[in-house]
């Protein structure tokens, strides 16, 4: 067999090649990791805010909807997009690369199912079902992120949709549920940001 | 002799490492652009500038030009002859290394 063994370097050699260059496209990061922590504390911020609006003015929840949250996904999306451009220049990256096109497919899907679970809801007169709906539903945006870079979100993903069940079990109601999910999502997005950071970190080392 | 005859298969446009870096990367990320091949390989421009040439006269990518960012950006993509090939490499590699593991436990029973 002596006649393979310099193909079969040659070989090994492509395998190592191939495997080096799928793994430094796969583990690129979508966004720059200021976008968690600008989303974390956008998320706190717009729960409390959310708290205290219907607590003193007595809102319906599209008065709340078009008051509170639609500035804050209109301030996040503003971020994720800053983010985002800046880090696929960074990368020399461009919209149309494959991982892109498909995360953002997938995001949008996921919005799509988001939005219309919310309109059922709404017409359904389940109200109070929504802040843990939100909850769920942020799990399966985490668990689109968790495929592209983020992997530690898949933890994240599976607690917040235990604690949806366990609420829901439980029946809770009470004022407090908005700002309080939305403290828990803002405090793993801060966490994300975090160890996102100790992560390209370790990999530039 | 199936590898002597697969070798023959794939040219020598194909069996040089930085030119399979650049197939590898365009079958993974679809679109890429020469910044992005610079980033990912090193090297100078005209290195890489090179090696796309070879690629483009072989028919296995394809250059595009496109605005991103208000700015006039060449990308590269594969072919569909580029896309089969390398499928085909991978093929080739994962049976060479099957059979060569079948002939290693047939040579042991034999022993």
């Amino acid at each position: 067999m002596n006649h393979r063994e310099l193909p079969e370097d040659k070989y090994l050699e492509d395998i190592r090649t191939i495997k080096e260059f799928l793994l430094k496209t796969e583990s690129q990061p979508i966004y720059e990791n200021w976008a968690f922590y600008v989303w974390g504390v956008l998320v706190i911020v717009a729960g409390m805010v959310h708290y205290y609006v219907e607590k003193r003015y007595n809102l319906r929840i599209g008065e709340l909807f078009l008051r509170v949250w639609l500035p804050f996904i209109l301030l996040s999306g503003f971020a994720e997009i800053i983010s985002l451009v800046r880090n696929l220049e960074k990368n020399s990256m461009t919209i149309f690369s494959r991982s892109i096109l498909k995360f953002y497919m997938s995001l949008i899907g996921e919005t799509f199912v988001f939005g219309f679970v919310v309109l059922v809801i709404i017409r359904l007169n389940g109200v109070r079902y929504l802040p843990l709906t939100f909850l769920v539903m942020t799990a399966g945006w985490y668990f689109v992120f968790a495929m592209y870079f983020y992997t530690q979100l898949f933890y994240h993903a599976f607690g917040f949709i235990v604690l949806g069940f366990i609420l829901f079990l439980l029946n809770v109601d009470h004022r407090l549920l908005v700002p309080l999910i939305a403290s828990i999502i803002g405090i793993s997005s801060l966490v994300v940001g975090f160890t996102s950071t100790l992560k390209k970190r370790k990999e530039e080392r | 002799m199936r590898e002597n005859k697969f070798y023959t298969q794939f040219d020598s446009v194909f069996f040089e490492k930085t030119r399979l870096s650049m197939l590898t990367i365009l079958y993974n990320e679809g679109s890429v652009s020469f910044n992005r091949f610079k980033k990912l390989l090193g090297g100078t421009d005209g290195a890489i500038y090179s090696h796309i040439r070879k690629l483009i006269n072989a028919g296995y990518i394809v250059q595009k030009k496109g605005i991103f960012q208000e700015k006039i950006q060449t990308n590269y993509s594969l072919t569909e002859k580029g896309r089969m090939i390398f499928r085909e490499y991978l093929k080739f590699l994962s049976d060479m290394f099957e059979d060569g593991v079948m002939e290693q436990k047939a040579d042991r029973k034999d022993r």
